[in-house]
């Protein structure tokens, strides 16, 4: 390991979106894996045309990712990657739900 | 270096055979996985168990790693050391294939060789030889008062960068990263050109940081909206009251009406979140909880007494008695 750097990044760019090639680039994906990922609602499109129209935000980016390390990682396929994000997805909204209500009880 | 027992990473025996590997490696896969897996240190631990099934599920790699792990000597700091004369049949001539999960060991290398660099093939898909360096990805915890007003933080990680001989070699990376007023949790950041390099004349990859909340001792949060839960007393609940409280932009007054009881809710416009793109903004939602005194005075309980006769009719337990 070596010694550190600092950067200081004034404008985090955040709100950038990126197009079905770029994602493709970045993912290290092929068009069509992409395009099966969309139709299995693994990850959404800002908006639906045709795919040649498509634009993807940073949070599709992520998800997408995620997905590809979670199918690599422990072998499943594009519906049982669509289903473990659904629950893990639901899983994570139900603990905020939990956290969210405890911190509104009477503190004993 | 470090020597890395593979069976034991794996919760094997010596003896166990090629089914008993697989299926132990499936289910430590599925606990240790980052994106699904709760324990702390997930990610060096699916590394770690990934490197000791690569090692033991071909055949001849595992009884190289046999030979070796016989024969080299241990030094007394507990450090390993492959016997003098070590040359593995199998280094310099194989491409590995990284998984995205990350790089092998040391250890690793320095038995079954490095490959010139090691660089990674994502996804099954050979690298070209100007290949996008990979994203990472990573999660800052805020204080909601931090997300509000936005600040700067520093964050480090380990990154995978090629040294002068093009070895792939892991390097503590720090940035110092000012995070924009408003941000809500879940939100992703980009930093264009922070992540990993890329290989060639092959673009370096992004940094993408997940904003968390961390807990806050008094405000809950719901989407844009910020909750808080406000103790009064069942005098000010029944004659109402003006209360300051607290709101993520200092303290304002709300009222109180008369005859408020546990659990009604006020709602103060405006002191939430910004919401997507700083256009709207959420509220701050207040709910009551009245509280009582452990005890009482003489006094108090001779006023209790005397409010119990004066208010005989009400019955809040009425649903009970249909």
């Amino acid at each position: 390991m070596t010694k550190s750097e600092i950067v200081v990044i004034e404008s985090p760019s955040e709100y950038r979106i990126f197009t079905l090639e770029e994602f493709c680039e970045r993912c290290g994906a092929h068009v069509d894996l992409i395009v099966e990922m969309v139709e299995y609602g693994i990850v959404e499109p800002i908006e639906q045309p045709s795919p040649s129209d498509w634009y993807f935000n940073s949070h599709a980016l992520v998800r997408l990712q995620r997905a590809q390390r979670l199918m690599e990682g422990l072998e499943l396929n594009l519906s049982g990657v669509a289903l473990t994000l659904e629950l893990l997805d639901e899983i994570d909204d139900l603990q905020k739900h939990i956290a969210i209500l405890k911190s509104q009880l009477p503190s004993s | 270096m470090e020597f890395k027992d593979y069976y034991k990473i794996l919760g094997v025996s010596e003896q166990a055979d090629a089914s008993e590997i697989k299926a132990s490696y499936r289910k430590l896969a599925r606990k240790y996985h980052p994106d699904v897996s709760k324990e702390a240190n997930a990610e060096q631990q699916f590394k770690e168990v990934g490197e000791a099934y690569a090692v033991l599920k071909d055949t001849e790699k595992r009884a190289e790693y046999d030979l070796l792990r016989q024969q080299g000597t241990r030094r007394a700091d507990g450090g390993f050391q492959p016997p003098p004369d070590w040359q593995s049949s199998q280094a310099d001539h194989r491409q590995y294939s990284h998984s995205s999960s990350g790089d092998f060991s040391d250890f690793f290398y320095s038995i079954f060789g490095a490959n010139g660099g090691g660089f990674h093939q994502a996804d099954g898909f050979q690298r070209q030889a100007n290949q996008r360096g990979r994203d990472m990805h990573h999660k800052i915890a805020l204080f909601l008062e931090e997300a509000y007003a936005g600040c700067q933080r520093q964050i480090s990680f380990l990154v995978f960068e090629p040294d002068q001989n093009g070895f792939s070699r892991q390097r503590e990376k720090t940035l110092n990263v000012k995070i924009p007023a408003g941000v809500t949790q879940g939100q992703h950041i980009r930093l264009a050109g922070q992540g990993e390099a890329g290989v060639g004349n092959g673009k370096a990859g992004d940094l993408l940081l997940e904003i968390e909340f961390a807990p806050h001792p008094y405000f809950a949060v719901n989407g844009v909206n910020i909750l808080l839960t406000l103790p009064v007393t069942c005098w000010e609940a029944a004659l109402g009251a003006t209360i300051e409280v607290p709101t993520i932009s200092g303290k304002v007054k709300v009222k109180v009406p008369k005859g408020a009881s546990s659990g009604n809710k006020l709602r103060i416009k405006g002191k939430g979140l910004l919401g997507k793109g700083g256009k709207t903004s959420g509220d701050q939602i207040v709910t009551l909880q009245v509280h009582l005194p452990k005890t009482h005075s003489a006094e108090a309980e001779a006023l209790y007494r005397q409010l119990s006769e004066c208010e005989a009719n009400f019955n809040p337990r009425h649903v009970f008695e249909r």
